[in-house]
Protein backbone atom coordinates (compact mmCIF):
# COMPACT_ATOMS: atom_id res chain seq x y z
CA UNK A 1 0.00 0.00 0.00
CA UNK A 2 3.21 2.95 0.73
CA UNK A 3 4.65 2.75 -2.58
CA UNK A 4 0.96 3.49 -3.89
CA UNK A 5 1.01 6.89 -5.93
CA UNK A 6 -1.77 9.44 -4.35
CA UNK A 7 -4.14 9.41 -6.69
CA UNK A 8 -4.29 5.61 -6.91
CA UNK A 9 -4.94 5.49 -2.76
CA UNK A 10 -7.72 7.87 -3.43
CA UNK A 11 -9.33 5.64 -6.25
CA UNK A 12 -9.02 3.00 -3.41
CA UNK A 13 -10.59 5.15 -1.01
CA UNK A 14 -13.18 6.25 -3.32
CA UNK A 15 -14.37 2.44 -4.03
CA UNK A 16 -14.40 2.62 -0.16
CA UNK A 17 -10.90 1.03 0.96
CA UNK A 18 -10.27 2.42 4.52
CA UNK A 19 -7.00 1.41 4.76
CA UNK A 20 -6.35 4.18 1.51
CA UNK A 21 -7.82 6.23 3.36
CA UNK A 22 -6.06 5.91 6.57
CA UNK A 23 -2.83 5.78 4.39
CA UNK A 24 -3.50 9.17 2.97
CA UNK A 25 -3.91 10.49 6.65
CA UNK A 26 -0.91 9.01 7.59
CA UNK A 27 1.11 10.74 4.72
CA UNK A 28 0.11 13.84 4.74
CA UNK A 29 -1.17 15.02 8.42
CA UNK A 30 2.06 15.92 9.48
CA UNK A 31 2.96 18.09 6.95
CA UNK A 32 -0.32 19.73 6.89
CA UNK A 33 -0.22 20.16 10.48
CA UNK A 34 3.44 21.93 10.02
CA UNK A 35 2.16 24.24 7.45
CA UNK A 36 -0.57 25.07 9.40
CA UNK A 37 1.18 25.90 12.47
CA UNK A 38 3.60 28.04 10.10
CA UNK A 39 -0.04 29.57 9.08
CA UNK A 40 -1.83 30.25 12.13
CA UNK A 41 1.32 29.92 14.84
CA UNK A 42 -2.33 27.88 17.42
CA UNK A 43 -1.41 24.56 18.16
CA UNK A 44 -5.41 24.06 18.26
CA UNK A 45 -6.32 25.82 15.40
CA UNK A 46 -3.66 23.69 13.31
CA UNK A 47 -4.44 20.30 14.56
CA UNK A 48 -8.15 21.54 13.62
CA UNK A 49 -7.29 22.20 10.38
CA UNK A 50 -5.72 19.13 9.81
CA UNK A 51 -8.74 17.37 11.04
CA UNK A 52 -11.32 19.53 8.46
CA UNK A 53 -8.45 19.13 5.79
CA UNK A 54 -9.43 15.31 5.69
CA UNK A 55 -12.81 15.27 6.81
CA UNK A 56 -13.14 17.67 3.28
CA UNK A 57 -11.07 15.14 1.64
CA UNK A 58 -13.40 12.58 2.58
CA UNK A 59 -16.64 14.04 2.07
CA UNK A 60 -15.14 15.05 -1.68
CA UNK A 61 -13.67 11.96 -2.61
CA UNK A 62 -16.54 11.29 -5.19
CA UNK A 63 -15.84 14.57 -6.75
CA UNK A 64 -12.10 15.27 -7.35
CA UNK A 65 -10.31 14.12 -10.18
CA UNK A 66 -6.72 13.60 -10.40
CA UNK A 67 -6.27 16.31 -12.95
CA UNK A 68 -3.24 17.92 -11.13
CA UNK A 69 -0.89 17.18 -7.75
CA UNK A 70 -3.01 15.94 -5.39
CA UNK A 71 -0.66 17.59 -2.47
CA UNK A 72 -1.69 20.48 -4.97
CA UNK A 73 -5.40 19.92 -3.69
CA UNK A 74 -4.77 19.13 0.25
CA UNK A 75 -3.05 21.87 0.29
CA UNK A 76 -5.11 24.18 -0.85
CA UNK A 77 -7.69 22.73 1.53
CA UNK A 78 -5.66 23.24 4.38
CA UNK A 79 -4.57 26.51 3.44
CA UNK A 80 -8.17 27.64 2.70
CA UNK A 81 -9.01 26.88 6.31
CA UNK A 82 -5.93 28.37 7.88
CA UNK A 83 -6.83 31.33 6.25
CA UNK A 84 -10.46 31.30 7.61
CA UNK A 85 -8.59 30.66 11.15
CA UNK A 86 -6.88 33.50 10.75
CA UNK A 87 -9.15 35.71 9.56
CA UNK A 88 -11.74 34.05 12.69
CA UNK A 89 -8.94 34.89 15.06
CA UNK A 90 -8.22 38.67 13.90
CA UNK A 91 -11.97 39.58 14.39
CA UNK A 92 -12.45 37.90 17.54
CA UNK A 93 -9.30 39.68 18.76
CA UNK A 94 -10.19 43.07 17.37
CA UNK A 95 -13.92 42.29 19.02
CA UNK A 96 -12.08 41.47 22.43
CA UNK A 97 -9.69 44.48 22.45
CA UNK A 98 -12.29 46.84 21.60
CA UNK A 99 -14.70 45.49 24.70
CA UNK A 100 -11.78 45.47 26.93
CA UNK A 101 -10.74 48.57 26.40
CA UNK A 102 -14.03 49.76 27.15
CA UNK A 103 -14.20 47.65 30.21
CA UNK A 104 -10.65 48.38 31.19
CA UNK A 105 -7.47 48.86 29.72
CA UNK A 106 -5.69 46.28 32.72
CA UNK A 107 -7.22 43.82 30.56
CA UNK A 108 -5.39 44.02 27.65
CA UNK A 109 -3.32 41.59 28.92
CA UNK A 110 -6.05 38.80 28.59
CA UNK A 111 -5.78 39.58 25.00
CA UNK A 112 -2.32 38.63 24.27
CA UNK A 113 -2.27 35.50 26.86
CA UNK A 114 -2.53 32.88 24.12
CA UNK A 115 -2.07 29.56 26.06
CA UNK A 116 -2.19 27.85 22.49
CA UNK A 117 0.35 29.77 20.82
CA UNK A 118 2.72 27.49 19.23
CA UNK A 119 6.30 28.30 20.66
CA UNK A 120 9.13 26.33 18.35
CA UNK A 121 11.19 24.30 21.05
CA UNK A 122 13.63 23.14 19.13
CA UNK A 123 17.08 21.65 20.25
CA UNK A 124 19.56 22.84 17.74
CA UNK A 125 19.69 26.68 17.90
CA UNK A 126 20.18 27.56 14.64
CA UNK A 127 17.02 25.33 13.52
CA UNK A 128 15.34 27.10 16.55
CA UNK A 129 16.49 31.00 15.52
CA UNK A 130 15.78 30.15 11.84
CA UNK A 131 12.06 28.66 12.64
CA UNK A 132 11.94 31.87 14.93
CA UNK A 133 12.85 34.16 12.03
CA UNK A 134 10.37 32.21 9.56
CA UNK A 135 7.25 33.42 12.39
CA UNK A 136 8.42 37.00 11.96
CA UNK A 137 7.63 37.03 8.01
CA UNK A 138 3.81 37.71 7.22
CA UNK A 139 1.80 34.90 6.88
CA UNK A 140 2.15 35.40 2.95
CA UNK A 141 5.90 34.85 3.09
CA UNK A 142 5.18 32.42 5.56
CA UNK A 143 3.33 30.01 3.15
CA UNK A 144 4.95 30.59 0.18
CA UNK A 145 8.25 29.58 1.78
CA UNK A 146 6.54 26.38 3.26
CA UNK A 147 5.20 25.43 0.12
CA UNK A 148 8.31 25.94 -1.66
CA UNK A 149 11.30 24.62 0.48
CA UNK A 150 9.80 21.93 2.94
CA UNK A 151 7.10 20.93 0.32
CA UNK A 152 8.86 21.29 -2.76
CA UNK A 153 6.45 21.99 -4.86
CA UNK A 154 7.04 24.09 -8.38
CA UNK A 155 5.68 27.30 -8.96
CA UNK A 156 2.33 26.37 -10.76
CA UNK A 157 1.13 24.31 -8.31
CA UNK A 158 1.74 26.85 -5.61
CA UNK A 159 0.17 29.54 -7.96
CA UNK A 160 -2.83 26.88 -8.23
CA UNK A 161 -2.97 26.47 -4.11
CA UNK A 162 -2.64 30.00 -3.59
CA UNK A 163 -5.28 31.00 -6.45
CA UNK A 164 -2.71 33.43 -8.40
CA UNK A 165 -0.58 33.69 -11.21
CA UNK A 166 2.44 32.01 -11.57
CA UNK A 167 4.07 35.40 -12.13
CA UNK A 168 2.77 36.54 -8.57
CA UNK A 169 4.38 33.42 -7.18
CA UNK A 170 7.45 34.14 -8.49
CA UNK A 171 7.63 37.81 -7.15
CA UNK A 172 6.21 36.78 -3.73
CA UNK A 173 8.87 33.97 -3.47
CA UNK A 174 11.64 36.39 -4.07
CA UNK A 175 10.32 39.03 -1.48
CA UNK A 176 9.77 36.55 1.12
CA UNK A 177 13.54 35.35 0.68
CA UNK A 178 14.48 38.70 0.32
CA UNK A 179 12.85 39.55 4.05
CA UNK A 180 13.79 36.13 5.31
CA UNK A 181 17.64 36.92 4.92
CA UNK A 182 16.79 40.38 6.25
CA UNK A 183 15.59 39.28 9.76
CA UNK A 184 18.16 36.71 9.76
CA UNK A 185 20.76 39.56 9.25
CA UNK A 186 19.22 41.23 11.85
CA UNK A 187 19.80 38.66 14.18
CA UNK A 188 23.38 39.26 13.81
CA UNK A 189 23.38 35.63 12.42
CA UNK A 190 25.92 35.16 9.81
CA UNK A 191 25.08 33.15 6.88
CA UNK A 192 27.26 30.79 5.21
CA UNK B 1 26.11 46.11 -16.02
CA UNK B 2 22.98 45.75 -13.23
CA UNK B 3 23.21 43.44 -10.69
CA UNK B 4 20.92 40.66 -11.06
CA UNK B 5 17.38 41.04 -9.33
CA UNK B 6 16.20 39.28 -6.62
CA UNK B 7 13.21 37.27 -8.68
CA UNK B 8 16.35 36.17 -10.83
CA UNK B 9 18.65 35.14 -8.28
CA UNK B 10 15.51 33.04 -6.82
CA UNK B 11 14.66 31.74 -9.76
CA UNK B 12 17.91 30.78 -10.82
CA UNK B 13 18.54 29.18 -7.31
CA UNK B 14 15.05 27.13 -8.00
CA UNK B 15 16.64 25.96 -11.88
CA UNK B 16 13.67 27.70 -13.21
CA UNK B 17 15.77 30.20 -14.75
CA UNK B 18 18.51 30.00 -16.89
CA UNK B 19 20.91 32.99 -17.50
CA UNK B 20 22.03 34.42 -20.36
CA UNK B 21 25.71 34.68 -21.32
CA UNK B 22 26.11 38.34 -20.06
CA UNK B 23 24.11 37.41 -16.98
CA UNK B 24 26.51 34.62 -16.45
CA UNK B 25 29.88 36.59 -16.87
CA UNK B 26 27.92 39.13 -14.66
CA UNK B 27 27.38 36.57 -11.71
CA UNK B 28 31.12 35.41 -12.16
CA UNK B 29 32.37 38.96 -11.65
CA UNK B 30 30.06 40.82 -9.23
CA UNK B 31 30.80 39.74 -5.56
CA UNK B 32 27.81 40.81 -4.52
CA UNK B 33 25.44 39.27 -6.62
CA UNK B 34 27.42 36.18 -5.75
CA UNK B 35 27.48 36.56 -2.34
CA UNK B 36 23.54 37.35 -2.19
CA UNK B 37 23.07 33.96 -4.31
CA UNK B 38 25.32 31.59 -1.69
CA UNK B 39 23.12 33.31 1.36
CA UNK B 40 19.97 32.80 -0.24
CA UNK B 41 20.73 28.94 -1.30
CA UNK B 42 21.86 29.11 2.50
CA UNK B 43 18.73 30.17 3.59
CA UNK B 44 17.27 27.94 1.29
CA UNK B 45 18.54 25.13 3.04
CA UNK B 46 17.49 26.39 6.79
CA UNK B 47 14.62 26.36 5.56
CA UNK B 48 14.66 23.13 3.52
CA UNK B 49 15.78 21.53 6.91
CA UNK B 50 13.37 22.83 9.30
CA UNK B 51 11.55 20.00 10.99
CA UNK B 52 8.15 19.09 10.17
CA UNK B 53 6.06 18.93 12.87
CA UNK B 54 4.92 15.52 13.76
CA UNK B 55 1.57 15.51 14.32
CA UNK B 56 -0.15 14.57 17.78
CA UNK B 57 -1.20 11.24 18.34
CA UNK B 58 -4.52 11.55 19.21
CA UNK B 59 -5.22 13.47 16.10
CA UNK B 60 -5.12 10.87 13.72
CA UNK B 61 -7.76 9.09 16.25
CA UNK B 62 -9.84 11.88 16.33
CA UNK B 63 -9.60 12.10 12.59
CA UNK B 64 -10.73 8.10 12.44
CA UNK B 65 -13.64 8.96 14.62
CA UNK B 66 -14.94 11.44 12.38
CA UNK B 67 -14.16 9.55 9.23
CA UNK B 68 -16.58 7.09 10.82
CA UNK B 69 -19.06 8.82 11.75
CA UNK B 70 -19.62 10.63 8.21
CA UNK B 71 -19.19 7.08 6.52
CA UNK B 72 -22.15 5.75 9.10
CA UNK B 73 -24.12 8.80 8.15
CA UNK B 74 -23.51 7.87 4.66
CA UNK B 75 -24.05 4.43 4.74
CA UNK B 76 -27.61 5.03 6.38
CA UNK B 77 -28.27 7.04 3.37
CA UNK B 78 -27.05 4.58 0.93
CA UNK B 79 -27.78 1.29 2.17
CA UNK B 80 -30.64 1.72 5.21
CA UNK B 81 -29.99 -0.05 8.40
CA UNK B 82 -30.81 -3.80 9.01
CA UNK B 83 -33.50 -2.41 11.42
CA UNK B 84 -35.17 -0.04 9.17
CA UNK B 85 -35.54 -2.47 6.26
CA UNK B 86 -37.75 -4.83 8.97
CA UNK B 87 -39.39 -2.26 9.99
CA UNK B 88 -40.32 -1.94 6.16
CA UNK B 89 -40.61 -5.19 5.58
CA UNK B 90 -43.19 -5.92 8.14
CA UNK B 91 -45.12 -3.19 7.28
CA UNK B 92 -44.75 -3.75 3.52
CA UNK B 93 -46.08 -7.33 4.67
CA UNK B 94 -48.83 -5.71 6.58
CA UNK B 95 -50.49 -3.63 4.26
CA UNK B 96 -50.36 -6.52 1.17
CA UNK B 97 -52.57 -8.93 3.96
CA UNK B 98 -54.85 -6.32 4.41
CA UNK B 99 -54.99 -5.44 0.95
CA UNK B 100 -55.75 -8.96 0.34
CA UNK B 101 -58.06 -9.56 3.00
CA UNK B 102 -60.06 -6.28 2.01
CA UNK B 103 -60.38 -8.16 -1.61
CA UNK B 104 -61.61 -11.20 -0.56
CA UNK B 105 -64.41 -9.43 1.93
CA UNK B 106 -65.59 -7.40 -1.09
CA UNK B 107 -65.33 -10.42 -3.41
CA UNK B 108 -67.32 -13.08 -1.25
CA UNK B 109 -70.00 -10.11 -0.87
CA UNK B 110 -70.43 -9.70 -4.29
CA UNK B 111 -70.58 -13.52 -4.72
CA UNK B 112 -73.20 -13.74 -2.46
CA UNK B 113 -75.44 -11.22 -4.52
CA UNK B 114 -74.93 -13.34 -7.33
CA UNK B 115 -78.77 -14.44 -8.46
CA UNK B 116 -79.51 -17.04 -11.54
CA UNK B 117 -80.01 -15.18 -14.67
CA UNK B 118 -82.58 -16.85 -17.15
CA UNK B 119 -80.73 -15.27 -20.08
CA UNK B 120 -83.13 -12.76 -21.57
CA UNK B 121 -81.57 -9.71 -19.47
CA UNK B 122 -79.06 -7.45 -21.00
CA UNK B 123 -77.09 -6.04 -18.36
CA UNK B 124 -77.74 -2.59 -18.52
CA UNK B 125 -76.29 0.46 -16.74
CA UNK B 126 -78.80 1.88 -14.34
CA UNK B 127 -78.26 5.32 -15.37
CA UNK B 128 -79.97 6.34 -18.46
CA UNK B 129 -83.43 4.62 -19.87
CA UNK B 130 -84.23 2.37 -16.92
CA UNK B 131 -86.22 4.59 -15.32
CA UNK B 132 -89.62 4.95 -15.85
CA UNK B 133 -88.80 8.71 -16.27
CA UNK B 134 -86.44 9.21 -18.43
CA UNK B 135 -86.52 12.91 -17.95
CA UNK B 136 -85.44 12.59 -14.73
CA UNK B 137 -81.81 14.09 -14.23
CA UNK B 138 -78.40 12.35 -14.28
CA UNK B 139 -77.99 13.66 -10.80
CA UNK B 140 -81.08 11.84 -9.42
CA UNK B 141 -80.05 8.67 -11.33
CA UNK B 142 -76.37 8.90 -9.88
CA UNK B 143 -77.73 9.08 -6.46
CA UNK B 144 -80.37 6.15 -7.21
CA UNK B 145 -77.30 3.96 -8.41
CA UNK B 146 -75.59 3.96 -5.14
CA UNK B 147 -78.42 3.46 -2.68
CA UNK B 148 -79.12 0.25 -1.34
CA UNK B 149 -82.09 -1.50 -1.62
CA UNK B 150 -84.51 -3.35 1.26
CA UNK B 151 -84.75 -7.21 1.27
CA UNK B 152 -88.37 -7.08 1.03
CA UNK B 153 -87.86 -5.95 -2.59
CA UNK B 154 -85.04 -8.22 -3.06
CA UNK B 155 -86.77 -11.25 -2.01
CA UNK B 156 -89.81 -10.77 -4.30
CA UNK B 157 -86.75 -10.24 -7.54
CA UNK B 158 -85.23 -13.41 -6.69
CA UNK B 159 -89.13 -15.48 -6.18
CA UNK B 160 -89.51 -13.85 -9.41
CA UNK B 161 -86.32 -15.14 -11.47
CA UNK B 162 -86.38 -18.00 -9.78
CA UNK B 163 -90.24 -18.59 -11.49
CA UNK B 164 -89.56 -17.53 -14.32
CA UNK B 165 -89.02 -20.00 -17.49
CA UNK B 166 -87.45 -21.17 -18.67
CA UNK B 167 -85.20 -21.85 -15.92
CA UNK B 168 -81.32 -22.01 -16.80
CA UNK B 169 -79.00 -23.14 -14.40
CA UNK B 170 -76.20 -20.59 -15.97
CA UNK B 171 -74.98 -18.04 -13.62
CA UNK B 172 -74.26 -14.35 -14.08
CA UNK B 173 -72.74 -12.04 -11.91
CA UNK B 174 -75.21 -9.04 -12.01
CA UNK B 175 -75.25 -5.86 -10.26
CA UNK B 176 -78.36 -4.48 -7.78
CA UNK B 177 -78.63 -1.50 -10.58
CA UNK B 178 -78.74 -4.63 -12.87
CA UNK B 179 -81.45 -6.49 -11.13
CA UNK B 180 -83.28 -3.48 -10.60
CA UNK B 181 -83.16 -2.38 -13.78
CA UNK B 182 -84.19 -5.41 -15.20
CA UNK B 183 -87.55 -5.39 -12.81
CA UNK B 184 -88.47 -2.42 -13.48
CA UNK B 185 -88.55 -3.70 -17.62
CA UNK B 186 -90.59 -7.17 -16.71
CA UNK B 187 -93.03 -5.85 -14.20
CA UNK B 188 -93.31 -2.19 -15.14
CA UNK B 189 -94.37 -1.71 -11.12
CA UNK B 190 -91.47 -0.40 -10.07
CA UNK B 191 -90.18 2.86 -10.58
CA UNK B 192 -86.70 3.00 -9.05
CA UNK B 193 -87.49 6.60 -7.88
CA UNK B 194 -90.16 4.31 -5.38
CA UNK B 195 -87.44 2.10 -4.15
CA UNK B 196 -87.56 3.03 -0.48
CA UNK B 197 -83.50 4.39 -0.57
Amino acid sequence: MRSLEDWELVALAKQGNHEAFHNLVERYKSSIYTFSLYLTRNVQNAEDIVQETFIRLYKSLNHIEPKAQFKTFIFGIARNLALNQIRNEQRKNNFLSRLFNKINSNHKEQINHKPEMWIPDEKQEFTLIVQQCMLELSAEHREILILRETQGLDYESIAKILGCRVGTVRSRLARARAQLRKIILEKGITIK
Amino acid sequence: MTHLTDEQISELLDGFRVLNQKQQEHLQHCPECMKKLNEWQSISQYVQNLPIQPAPDELTSRINYKINSIRKVYRKRVFPSIQWNYTFLISSVTVILLIIFGITIVYYNYDSKTVLDNGNSQPVSVVGPIASNNNESMDDLAIMEKVPIEENILNSISEQYINSEPFEEELHDITISELLLSLAEETEEYNISDVSL
